[in-house]
């Protein structure tokens, strides 16, 4: 379990982890709008040390990132004490289900993650898988938002 | 009665003239008389003992005829030998007859002889032959029993034993159906015919077999002298000429190489279906005619000019004799026996379904890549999709939050992925349309060079070191140098992207041109982040970046196909955190000639 599961009213704690700038930043906004405190990376290499000091709640991965493939990044979490039971919620615009299938294959006694979202995502129904793989809070009235605005659900984004 | 006078002196005459010899001797071996055959065989020998005339002996022999007929006054004939009077060995016929007086007592015997040293002779020399000829020779009874044979047969067989010579010859327990020696008993006419039996130790052996009638007298032929060669050697020798014949012949016809040999002086003697459809000519038409000039390729004149035995030529070309040109990899080689030239031999391979394949190859390799480019698109454009997803999402929630700056970023964002959905179908449109390749003959090394100074500074401002390495005396090359500068540049690009997200950022990237077993090599190394497995899978297929936001992913598939579009191929190798390494290899000859060569739609040569 992660060490801070915190008290009904400390945010949860989401990591991203993707190349694309523009989509770490798309996400982060959408997820910060809706209560959650996210911290992003750009860099495959750098992203392990990040989530180690960082302490997701959840984590999203993108499959396919030059240097290192999520693949290979999503294994090493999955050895890592401190990371193993943070679920982790696999972004991809590739076959992502079918590679990772074939990776896990061939590693035996790796769990699988625990969603997928395919790209492209709409704001709305990211959150909502967030919120759905997170651990239940437990507080079952926990929600309050640090800025009191009670806007839970994140805006439509595009269709 | 006593004759009349004038018949005395007939019979004195006859005696005295008849070819045998005629001598009279007495008991004490002494000869009396003899006539002048005699004389001429052994000399003058009235006076002298008969053993020492005829035989130059001293005494009586032992088993002298004309003491057992002084003896029994039998009459006899036994054959002797003796020794004319040149010492030579003599052999005859002796008749012994007693001679007696008026009262009856034998007073004297008359020896006739009949001198046989001729035929002697000849029936030695018959036994030699008969003995030593180096063929079975066995003679037959009419119920085919081996009664006589030579040497040769009996060193084979043993003495003969009466056995049937077709239980020697052929180990058969009845008589063959073919038998000379049947037919020779039945007309009395030789026969000669071929046989195969079986030898000592099992082999089949084949015998060249012939046969005579022996005639003693009229009536039927008793005996049937038979002559068996073995020609065992000869027949096998002939059998395996068959065969390698059969081979050659073989090999020739159903080669699918254009075999073509010539005689000495130029005519066509061979010219098997493969060349027939090479040249497209006939056997028929062709065969002895002499081979025109120009429908050979002129490699081969040094060797039909007798300048050299041996032509190897891995590309040329023939004429057909309706003027089409064939490309072909050809083989040419003396025939000599001993030293003197007995022809040519040509074997030429169609090189123009290789080519044709070569072209194919090229061609659905491109294909691939334009399908793969299909499913690699979809990546690309499922990211800038959520580019601008996200820009909406920015630009819309910052209106509402009354958000100044989110709405800018938000809009900054729509407007960077809208740009990379142009630049994407921009490129996509240029790489399935297949450029049209200008090449020029240049010098690789100086694209090399200009690539370098481009990348130079760009390298240096983020630390990198940039280092080229051109060997010398690489010559000049039929290249599109726009295309192959554009390659060049996505690797180099690539390359120092990849330094850049490497983890300890001081890059170093190398620039190098080098030959290869006629081929040109390009190189481009880096030291950077380097590709594992499931990147290495990707490299060609997926429109993932190096650049995080900006450019599009196309720039290898691009590359690629530039580097194809010259006839060469495109590989690298990598290390996820030591670096990667681009290679471009072209080989010179399928480098694109003079006429400008394009890959798109049309897809002709």
């Amino acid at each position: 379990m992660a060490s801070d599961q915190g008290s009904s009213d400390s945010p949860r704690r989401v990591a991203i982890v993707d190349d694309e700038e523009d989509i770490t930043t798309f996400l982060r906004l959408a997820l910060e709008d809706a209560g959650f405190v996210v911290a992003t990376s750009n860099i495959a290499d750098q992203a392990h040390a990040l989530l180690r000091a960082f302490r997701p709640d959840l984590i999203c991965l993108d499959l396919l990132m030059p240097g290192r493939t999520g693949a290979s990044l999503y294994l090493e979490m999955r050895e890592d004490p401190e990371l193993a039971a943070v679920p982790v919620l696999i972004l991809s615009g590739l076959d992502a289900r079918e590679e990772l299938a074939a990776l896990l294959a061939r590693e035996a006694n790796v769990p699988p993650p625990a969603g997928y979202v395919e790209k492209p995502v709409a704001a709305e129904g990211f959150v909502h898988a967030v919120r759905a793989l997170l651990p239940p809070p437990l507080d079952p009235t926990a929600g309050t938002m640090p800025d009191g605005s009670g806007n839970r659900g994140g805006l439509r984004g595009g269709s | 009665m006593t004759p009349p006078t004038w018949q005395n002196e007939q019979r004195a005459a006859l005696l005295e003239d008849i070819p045998n010899g005629v001598v009279v001797i007495d008991r004490s071996y002494t000869i009396v008389d003899h006539n002048r055959a005699f004389a001429g065989t052994f000399g003058e020998s009235r006076g002298l003992p008969c053993y020492t005339a005829t035989k130059r002996r001293d005494a009586v022999c032992a088993t002298c005829p004309a003491r057992e007929t002084f003896a029994d006054g039998e009459r006899r004939v036994i054959e002797e030998s003796g020794k004319d009077r040149n010492g030579r060995a003599t052999h005859y016929l002796v008749q012994v007859t007693p001679l007696r007086d008026a009262s009856g007592t034998i007073t004297n015997v008359a020896v006739v002889t009949t001198d046989l040293t001729a035929t002697r002779r000849l029936q030695r020399e018959y036994q030699v032959l008969f003995e030593k000829v180096p063929c079975y020779v066995a003679v037959l009874n009419r119920d085919y029993r081996v009664v006589k044979a030579n040497e040769v047969f009996r060193r084979v067989f043993g003495e003969p034993r009466g056995e049937h010579c077709y239980e020697l010859f052929k180990k058969r327990h009845l008589p063959c159906e073919d038998c000379p020696a049947a037919e020779t008993f039945r007309d009395g006419a030789s026969h000669i015919s071929r046989h195969v039996g079986v030898s000592q130790d099992g082999k089949p052996t084949h015998y060249v077999v012939s046969t005579a009638p022996l005639q003693h007298g009229p009536g039927e032929i008793a005996h049937v002298i038979e002559m068996c060669l073995d020609v065992t050697e000869s027949h096998d020798l002939a059998e395996q000429l068959a065969r390698a014949d059969v081979l050659r012949e073989a090999l020739v016809e159903s080669s699918l190489d254009a075999i073509v040999v010539l005689g000495p002086r130029g005519n066509v003697r061979v010219l098997n279906p493969a060349a027939e459809q090479l040249w497209n000519v006939k056997r028929r038409t062709a065969v002895g005619r002499k081979v025109p000039r120009r429908l050979l390729p002129r490699e081969l004149q040094p060797l039909l000019a007798g300048k050299t035995d041996r032509v190897l030529v891995p590309e040329t070309a023939i004429v057909t004799p309706a003027g089409e040109r064939v490309p072909v990899r050809l083989s040419g080689i003396a025939l000599r026996v001993g030293e003197e030239k007995m022809g040519t031999a040509v074997i030429a391979q169609d090189l123009r379904e290789i080519k044709e394949l070569e072209r194919a190859n090229l061609e659905s390799e491109r294909l691939a890549a334009v399908g793969q480019t299909v499913a690699g698109l979809a990546h690309g454009i499922k990211n800038i999709l959520t580019g601008l997803e996200g820009g909406m999402y920015v630009t819309s929630t910052g209106l509402q939050k009354n958000d100044q700056s989110r709405v800018k970023r938000g809009w900054q964002m729509l407007e960077r992925n809208m740009g990379r959905i142009s630049e994407l179908a921009r490129n996509l449109l240029a790489f399935s349309r297949g450029e049209t390749l200008r090449p020029v003959l240049m010098d690789p090394a100086a694209l090399v060079r200009q690539a370098a100074d481009l990348f130079l500074e760009r390298a240096a401002q983020h630390g990198i070191a940039l280092t080229v390495d051109i060997a010398s005396g690489i010559a000049p090359a039929m290249l599109d140098s726009e295309g192959l500068r554009s390659c060049l540049d996505n690797l180099l690009s690539n390359a120092i992207d990849a330094c850049l997200l490497a983890p300890d950022g001081a890059g170093r990237i190398e620039l190098r041109l080098r030959e290869a077993e006629e081929a040109l090599v390009f190189e481009v190394a880096d030291t950077g982040c380097g590709m594992d497995y499931e990147v290495k899978q990707k490299a060609f297929t997926s429109f993932f970046t190096t650049k995080g936001a900006g450019g599009t992913g196309l720039g290898l598939l691009l590359t690629r196909k530039i580097v194809q579009q010259h006839g060469g191929t495109v590989t690298f190798d990598s290390s996820p955190g030591q670096g990667t390494t681009f290679r471009l290899v072209l080989p010179r000859r399928r480098l694109p000639t003079g006429a400008p060569e394009s890959t798109g739609k049309t897809g002709k040569e």
